[in-house]
């Protein structure tokens, strides 16, 4: 044959040698901890060692882990892969900066055995894994990682109560006094990092531009959000939050950019993506404003988790079968 | 044909209901957030097993082949109700912990399961000395369950008895996932895969 | 032919069993009756009463009595010092925020008053409605009067309710505005 390509419709059939594009699974984490980084700085700015420590311990402690199960399960030892290095300091950046060290030692262990490793190791967790560590934190040791409380010992120049958790307290009228622009730029009470907002969507943006995420996931989060907010705001305004507040207030940010597009929970094809992100920002209020919880990003995304399987199914039809299925 | 000393000892290990054969999970799970409430739930469970099993051995000549499920339940039934009357009458508190498991038991697939697939076949020593082993199996693995569970979740032994045991002192703040429902999921997994590892 | 005496077994055998098993329960449940319903009062009733009566020299649980009052059935608690009465407790129900609730009313028989209310039983949310039942509130209604309107004090009444308990604090006030008029009969029986 005097040409090793086959043309089929759009796509292109080669035989090899082939050349490697450079991207790598490690490269892609690394990418991830690159666009967290001025949210560490901002932390270790304004909590100073107290971040430091917490971004520190979570860290050392994920990596650990990682070891110790991969060498208990005897499994070839992958801690460089940076997936270990991502998860603690994700973990880090959802939890208050004043925790208890063994608290989050104790996260981060649940969350690299039975989040990931149970379930095969990286590629194979059905559940964002941090997500699953800390929902167990929060079951048992729901006053350390209260934002609120975590924040009583700082000296801020803003209020130190969660705006949600002021929300949930005193009603909307209560936070329609905050600065919205204030909030965006991360000055709220929060996790860590997480709280640094504007800084968490130029890290999102920035790993849309590197094409390590599509945009497709976060996006629709926001979408979500902002229109579950909205059919609750234009029902009653008086009684519910406006959409924007729902958006700079809390996780959802690093939710929507860093744990609903966590590559093995959650969908590759693109209608699934979409239709993904939106239930996780409609959950994500629905949360926040019906249950008991003042949170709502994490558990909204655990859920979606358990449904993306079958939001996979939604996919284009294989080309090359012509037969139908009598 | 296993020795009789056999039919015993292989509840403990080899067939322990729980982790082996997957059996009687429902009130594993539910009734293991201490170590007494399991000890409790496994006694329960023994005497119904030892009763169901000698009584079925005796008369599984005399029952017809087609309504002998009916038969096994109807037995099965009237040793629980005793079970739960009992508990209620004399030890309140621990009828109180176990709930609705009680009246579960009937349900318990490990009891059914001997009944049908030993007691009905065998003589009644041995189906006595099967009982007696499941159910002491079950008993272990589920005073296992739940003192793992009582140690990280509240950090006590024996709460619920007089001689409870704070394992770690005032200052400890327990995992207290592992008492909750989700926990008694994930320990069980965990030593289900420990058992498996062990067991190969 | 053969076919029929299998079903004859079967339905024999069966039946036989089933009587047996019968039997032999009814004897369990009635010799185990009395005690069962003691250690119900002693384990559901019987930390609320003697809180309520505290100071009584008697054994609570033992010296109870029936007394049916307009069909219904009421088990009176009674409190002795030094063998003689001083106060009575009994239960009804009102309707919280998780549903139905028990609530146990003491009397003082002397100078005939509140002697003190407690939740046996309630479905309220933990740690939210399920605040009524802590001794802050409950006090609240020891001494008072027969004649006191027993509301919260947003219905006009003079019990202070949990804050965001409201609909909590309100069902245990309708237990004991039901409860409270039934005392005169009660207690007209109970000294008989």
């Amino acid at each position: 044959m005097p040409s090793s390509e086959i043309k089929y419709r759009n796509l292109v059939i080669s035989s090899a040698p082939h050349i490697h594009e450079g991207r790598s699974y490690s490269g892609a984490m690394y990418t991830f901890i690159i666009a967290l980084l001025p949210a560490v700085i901002f932390a270790i700015s304004r909590y100073g060692m107290d971040a430091a420590r917490v971004i520190a311990v979570s860290i050392a402690s994920a990596m650990a882990s990682e070891y110790i199960i991969q060498k208990l399960f005897r499994k070839p030892v992958a801690i460089n892969d940076g997936n270990a290095l991502l998860m603690g300091l994700l973990m880090a950046f959802i939890l208050p900066p004043s925790v208890p060290w063994w608290l989050i030692v104790v996260g981060c262990f649940f969350s690299i055995l039975v989040g990931k490793q149970i379930f095969g190791g990286r590629g194979g967790n059905t559940f964002h894994p941090v997500l699953l560590g800390w929902v167990t934190l929060r079951f048992s040791w729901a006053d350390y990682i209260n934002y609120s409380y975590g924040a009583i010992n700082y000296t801020l120049n803003f209020s130190v109560e969660y705006p949600l958790h002021v929300l949930k307290k005193s009603g909307a009228a209560a936070v329609s006094g905050l600065n919205y622009l204030d909030l965006f730029l991360g000055n709220q009470v929060g996790g860590t990092g997480a709280s640094a907002v504007l800084l968490i969507l130029i890290g999102g943006l920035f790993l849309i531009a590197r094409g390590v995420i599509s945009w497709r996931i976060p996006f629709s989060y926001l979408a979500g959000v902002a229109a579950t907010a909205s059919v609750f705001w234009l029902a009653d305004s008086a009684k519910y939050a406006d959409p924007l507040f729902h958006i700079v207030v809390g996780n959802v940010m690093i939710g929507a950019f860093f744990f609903a597009t966590d590559y093995s929970s959650s969908p590759a094809n693109k209608t699934a993506m979409l239709i993904f992100g939106f239930g996780c920002g409609l959950f994500t209020v629905l949360f926040r404003i019906l249950s008991n919880n003042p949170n709502g990003v994490f558990f909204a995304i655990l859920f979606m988790n358990i449904l993306f399987p079958l939001l996979d199914k939604i996919r284009p039809a294989v080309p090359g079968k012509v037969m139908k299925e009598a | 044909m296993a020795s009789i000393a056999q039919e015993f000892t292989k509840g403990f290990w080899k067939e322990i209901p729980p982790f082996r054969l997957v059996l009687g999970i429902c009130a594993a799970l539910a009734v293991t957030k201490s170590l007494v409430d399991g000890f409790g739930m496994g006694i329960a469970l023994i005497f119904v097993l030892v009763c169901s099993n000698i009584i079925i051995s005796m008369l599984r000549k005399v029952i017809p082949k087609k309504v002998r499920l009916a038969c096994y339940i109807v037995i099965i039934a009237t040793f629980v109700v005793i079970v739960e009357l009992i508990t209620q009458a004399y030890v309140y508190s621990l009828y109180e912990a176990l709930g609705i498991f009680i009246p579960l038991i009937v349900v318990n697939c490990i009891i059914l399961g001997r009944a049908e697939a030993f007691a009905s076949k065998k003589s009644v020593l041995r189906s006595a000395l099967d009982g007696l082993g499941i159910g002491a199996g079950y008993t272990l693995a589920l005073v296992f369950l739940g003192a793992l569970r009582e140690i990280l979740g509240r950090g006590t032994l024996f709460a619920g008895s007089q001689y409870v045991i704070n394992l770690f002192g005032p200052s400890f703040k327990p995992y207290a996932f592992m008492v909750e429902a989700p926990g008694a999921f994930v320990c069980l997994g965990l030593l289900l895969g420990i058992m498996n590892v062990l067991g190969d | 032919m053969k076919e029929y005496i299998e079903y004859i077994k079967m339905i024999v055998v069966l039946s036989t069993i089933s009587a047996v098993c019968g039997f032999g329960l009814a004897a369990i449940s009635a010799f185990t009756k009395e005690r069962i319903e003691e250690q119900k009062l002693l384990n559901v009733e019987g930390p609320t009463v003697k809180k309520i009566l505290a100071g009584s020299t008697n054994d609570l649980i033992k010296d109870r009595k029936e007394i049916v009052i307009n069909k219904q059935k009421y088990i009176v608690f009674i409190g002795k010092k030094n063998g003689a009465p001083w106060a009575l407790a009994y239960t009804t129900d009102g309707t919280g925020f998780g549903g139905e609730m028990s609530v146990m009313i003491g009397f003082d028989l002397i100078n005939d008053t509140l002697a003190g209310v407690g939740i046996t039983s309630h479905k309220e949310t933990p740690g939210v409605g399920s605040r009524v039942t802590e001794d802050s509130f409950t006090k609240t209604f020891k001494d008072k009067g027969l004649n006191a309107v027993f509301k919260i004090k947003a219905d006009g009444g003079v019990i202070d309710a949990v804050t965001g308990a409201t609909v909590s604090s309100r069902g245990v006030c309708g237990a004991v505005q039901k409860g409270v008029p039934l005392y005169q009969d009660i207690k007209k029986q109970v000294l008989k």
